[in-house]
């Protein structure tokens, strides 16, 4: 048979695209019966793929539907060009019908994806496939509001209120982009498992006017009445709908009584409304009046625009009590944002002289080229550095700060989610040599630029820039700076690799760390004068040789070559900057990998000292040195104070979670490292961590749960042995024996075996080749068996710990 | 449909046409398959974890249809594909990245043969037949259900007798639906043409294999 004949070729199409086939007039065709009863099968294997969830859409993998409504389904789906979940919308079109739902639904699509709101759901993309229109989304986790006013728990005004706030500012996104919405309901708003507020659509609504005797799913009594009469949806239509929203939140009822739309359309039309505080008495009087306004039937007399709502429930609450965001509040990103809807309502609100504490947010990057995106975090970067110097001032720390990257902000909520009442803010460009760069200092409380500044200058300037930014905050607050001001003096070839190497050493683990020396070295190359570049490459060499080398780790280097590296590494640095805290911090490690404590406690306290807003400095303190030495004391207080100036840096809430596991809190460690683990489940070391604190929390099957899917990686399964001889699996045990050969894993597993003559051999063997692992070990749990053991006395004198 | 919906003042953003895809800044930062069974096999971790990530998910909602229900019901689908998954990554540095295609006709092989065993073990247990004694009708696998056990069995020895690349470009669109484009990386075509081209090649010849299987048959 001629398989290259095209009315074959065209069949064999259909049958790989799901095209329709005419049987009849193929089996007509050249191809023998035969054949064409296996393509027939063939086709229906096909079609059963396509039908089955599992197809693909597009570039999307439809993983579960989660919803459905009157216009089409919803999916959770994996988008496979970007790794990552989406929700996805699925329409059916006819693909006959000229297209015009397609083209509308995908317009639409593509003017929402412009709305870039934290309070909006991010819209990815629309497009027509087959006969099929998606939409996708950000896929958030979380409850509705309706759901959460089921719960029967109620939210009280000041939630309400702090709910209202986060919703006009979505509302005045939507609008700004010139959409309406018209189906606010609380039935489309999601509180996110982070405690944001998300407006969204899900397509349960239906349009009243078509659907006179539909049931009042919540739709009809959201409309505002000039709509029900057949006007068109304006902003005060939505504001309307929002005033409802609140009205629903706060009573649990609706301002009209009806069953369906007539009795909704008679309702407004004999004026039978319920007054907020007839439907509940307790409603505060400012806030009734403003949600009245909201609702006021006649158009003329509601609030023209979201942000004037916005404006009079911003008058209701208070301002954030800074204070309360300490550790002992909870410090996940979670119990921020339940802090934030926490408020008291009061009339009015007094600004106290308070301590400044400034958080600079990532300046937006208005350069063309994606490329420069490492340039412009950089420069955020630095500036954070610079002001960390500045005396009297507190500075949020990176990672937290850069939580809000790429998100459009509001600055009241940024601030009350970092405790912060000023902001920088600002944004840059780099166009071949010239840098243009705006940037602004923002009094929270008041909204207020106190200070702002324009700069058009040669790209060569931007040390100069970001001096001159840094003493302009200083200068305005009154404040000055500290010892360990000095400004980078370098050049632009230098300084670009740098800030890569900076952004790869911030990911952590080994190959991030080893591309990065590639680039701090080229940095080097270029200014071997840079002094920052010498304390990030003895960061990164640490942070390389910090796994167990191996097959698995090529990555990894030998720890006499890591101690070499550094010490020459930080020793340059802080021979060309010796105010460098970065330098010092450097050198601290460097003592802490050659055992000589008291030097290591010494070079940390004065890195701390020039400058105590680095937070990772904390971190590495109290890894390297403190723990070790056994000062937990210390360790948890400083540890405290970085998870204050960085409470929503995930490393320092795993460090935090490590200190309680070590000090026996191992209920609070899980707690923390769960928190962890719900905002990034592959945080680095979290899995085995999580494991551990179970274990020792007499939880081992738990903790077999976690390692069990994962123990196909390399270092994980020594840290199950514990477990599994708790949880009389003592024969999967002996069989790690045999598979294992470094000293360091094998003293983990002789001692769950309780097999201590060989622990202490492998310990004794670990605490020569990988010194710097051993420290910590001798602290943690796994080892706590062997502490009375004079052996254990021998290995901490040969680790020379006190 | 949508509840957003532009408002008049809209108007004004229609006519600059917006026609560039919606997807933003995305693009960057996406690993490829290839380079990820590369980093895994070098011992990254975190590649591994992606992999996984990006084949666990596709492969359990396949696995779904070759299971009967009964036997879904006593095995979980999903632990059973992410065990297979856990077991077959396990041997990653032993698996030679020669294409993202045969890395994934690898996977559902090794998911099939797995539950091939499940239901070879399964099938002595009496939970086949309820408790009147009748022979519970669920328990074929859905695509059995759609188009007869003995049809997904002659397609399925059929497809062990293409070759490796035919299998994997029929799996892929077949099955799994990628684009051409997706299965001309795969497969390692240079165009989307050729990966047409490949497929229908495949799907042809394992059309004939699944005659001679009918022959095969009815000769015994």
């Amino acid at each position: 048979m001629a398989l290259s004949e095209p009315p074959i070729d065209d069949l064999l199409d259909a049958i790989l695209d799901g095209a329709p086939i005419d049987w009849a007039a193929e089996s007509s065709s050249g191809a023998t019966p035969a054949f064409v009863n296996q393509l027939k099968v063939l086709a229906a294997v096909a079609d059963f793929h396509r039908s089955s969830p599992s197809t693909l859409w597009g570039h999307l993998r439809l993983v579960e539907q989660i919803g459905r409504g009157a216009f089409g389904e919803v999916y959770r789906a994996w988008d496979t060009r970007l790794d990552r979940e989406v929700a996805l919308k699925l329409l059916p079109v006819d693909p006959t019908s000229g297209d015009r739902t397609a083209s509308s639904i995908i317009h639409e699509g593509r003017l929402l994806a412009r709305v870039r709101h934290p309070n909006v759901v991010t819209i990815y993309g629309a497009e027509q496939i087959g006969d099929r229109v998606g939409l996708w989304m950000e896929f958030v986790r979380g409850r509705t509001l309706e759901q959460l006013l089921d719960d029967g728990k109620g939210l009280d005004a000041a939630q309400a209120v702090a709910i209202g706030l986060e919703l006009c500012r979505a509302v005045s996104a939507v609008h700004d982009a010139g959409l309406l919405h018209r189906d606010i309901k609380t039935h489309n708003v999601l509180r996110a498992e982070d405690g944001r507020i998300v407006l969204m659509d899900f397509g349960t609504g239906r349009e009243a006017e078509d659907h006179a005797s539909a049931d009042l799913a919540g739709t009809p009594l959201y409309l505002a009445p000039e709509i029900l009469q057949g006007q068109p949806a304006t902003v005060r239509s939505d504001i309307y709908s929002l005033g409802v929203l609140l009205y629903h939140l706060v009573t649990g009822s609706y301002p009209v009584h009806a069953r369906d739309v007539r009795e909704v359309r008679r309702a407004h039309e004999r004026g039978e409304r319920i007054a907020i505080r007839v439907a509940r008495r307790d409603v505060p009087a400012k806030l009734a009046r403003v949600i009245e306004r909201a609702i006021d039937p006649c158009v003329e007399r509601r609030y023209e625009s979201a942000d004037a709502l916005a404006a009079d429930l911003a008058r209701l609450k208070p301002r954030p009590r800074i204070k309360s965001l300490g550790y002992a509040a909870g410090l996940t990103a979670a119990g921020i944002l339940v802090l934030t809807v926490g408020w008291k309502l009061a009339d009015h609100s007094v600004s106290p002289a308070e301590q400044p504490i400034v958080a600079v947010l990532p300046f937006q990057n208005l350069t063309a080229q994606p490329d420069t995106e490492y340039f412009v975090s950089g420069l955020t970067d630095e500036i954070i550095r610079n002001l960390g110097v500045v005396q009297g001032l507190q500075v949020r720390s990176r990672t937290s700060s850069f939580a809000f990257k790429d998100k459009p902000r509001n600055l009241q909520q940024v601030a009350e989610q970092l405790g912060v009442n000023l902001i920088v803010e600002g944004s840059a460009q780099r166009e071949g040599n010239r840098l243009r760069i705006s940037v602004q200092l923002v009094q929270v409380e008041r909204d207020t630029p106190l200070w702002s500044e324009h700069f058009d200058r040669e790209l060569k300037d931007v040390f100069a820039i970001q001096d001159e930014i840094s003493q302009a905050i200083a200068s305005k607050l009154r404040l000055t700076l500290g010892r360990g001001q000095r400004r980078y003096s370098t050049n632009l070839e230098a300084y670009e690799p740098y800030l890569k190497a900076r952004e790869l050493v911030n990911q952590r683990g080994p190959f991030p760390a080893q591309q990065a020396i590639k680039f701090f070295e080229q940095a080097i190359a270029k200014d071997p004068s840079f002094a920052p570049a010498y304390a990030g490459l003895a960061d990164a060499y640490a942070a390389v040789s910090e796994s167990i080398p191996g097959p698995f780790n090529p990555a990894s280097i030998l720890p006499e070559t890591a101690l070499s590296l550094i010490g020459s590494a930080a020793e340059k640095a802080l021979q060309l900057d010796p105010l460098l805290a970065e330098a010092h911090a450097a050198m601290g490690l460097f003592y802490s990998r050659k055992l000589e404590w008291q030097k290591a406690e010494e070079s940390f306290q004065r890195a701390i000292d020039l400058n105590p807003s680095l937070t990772h400095i904390q971190v590495s303190y109290s890894a390297s040195t403190l723990i070790p030495l056994g000062k937990l004391t210390e360790a948890e207080q400083r540890l405290q104070k970085a998870l204050q100036s960085d409470p929503l840096s995930l490393s320092v809430q795993r460090e935090f979670a490590w200190l309680q596991v070590i000090t026996g809190r191992y209920e609070q460690a899980i707690d923390g490292l769960k928190r962890i683990e719900a905002i990034d489940p592959y945080f680095p070391y979290l899995d085995v961590g999580l494991a551990r604190a179970l274990t020792f929390a007499g939880r081992p099957v738990e903790a077999l749960a976690v390692l069990e899917p994962r123990k196909v990686q390399p270092g994980v399964q020594h840290w199950m042995a514990r477990a599994y001889v708790m949880a009389g699996r003592r024969d999967e045990v002996e069989r790690l024996v045999v598979t294992h050969k470094h000293p360091y894993r094998l003293a983990v597993i002789y001692a769950a075996l309780g097999d201590k003559d060989r622990a202490f051999e492998a310990l004794d063997q670990a605490a020569s080749t990988v010194p710097q692992r051993v420290g910590m070990l001798l602290r943690e749990p796994e080892t706590a068996a062997l502490r009375d053991d004079p052996r254990f006395a021998a290995i901490r004198k040969k680790l020379r710990l006190p | 449909m949508g509840r957003f919906s532009p408002t008049q003042s809209m108007s004004r953003n229609e006519g600059t046409g917006d026609h560039s895809p919606v997807e933003g800044s995305g693009s960057l930062g996406v690993e490829s398959t290839f380079h990820l069974i590369e980093r895994a096999r070098s011992g990254d971790h975190e590649a591994l974890e992606r992999l996984f990530a990006r084949h666990l998910r596709p492969l359990q909602r396949w696995a779904s249809g070759r299971l009967p229900k009964w036997a879904r019901d006593l095995a979980d689908t999903d632990d059973l594909v992410q065990d297979t998954l856990a077991q077959t990554f396990k041997n990653i540095d032993g698996f030679e990245p020669r294409r993202v295609g045969a890395l994934q006709a690898y996977l559902r092989q090794a998911v099939l043969n797995r539950i091939r065993n499940e239901l070879r073990r399964k099938g002595r247990q009496p939970h086949a037949i309820d408790l009147e004694g009748i022979e519970v009708d669920d328990a074929e696998s859905p695509l059995e259900q759609a188009i007869g056990r003995e049809a997904v069995e002659r397609y399925e020895e059929a497809l062990q007798r293409l070759t490796a690349e035919e299998r994997e470009s029929i799996i892929a669109r077949v099955e799994m639906g990628y684009s051409y484009d997706e299965i001309a990386e795969a497969l390692g075509k240079p165009t989307r043409e050729a990966a047409r081209k490949a497929a229908r090649r495949a799907l042809a010849h394992l059309a004939q294999e699944m005659e001679r299987g009918v022959e095969r048959a009815t000769d015994r």
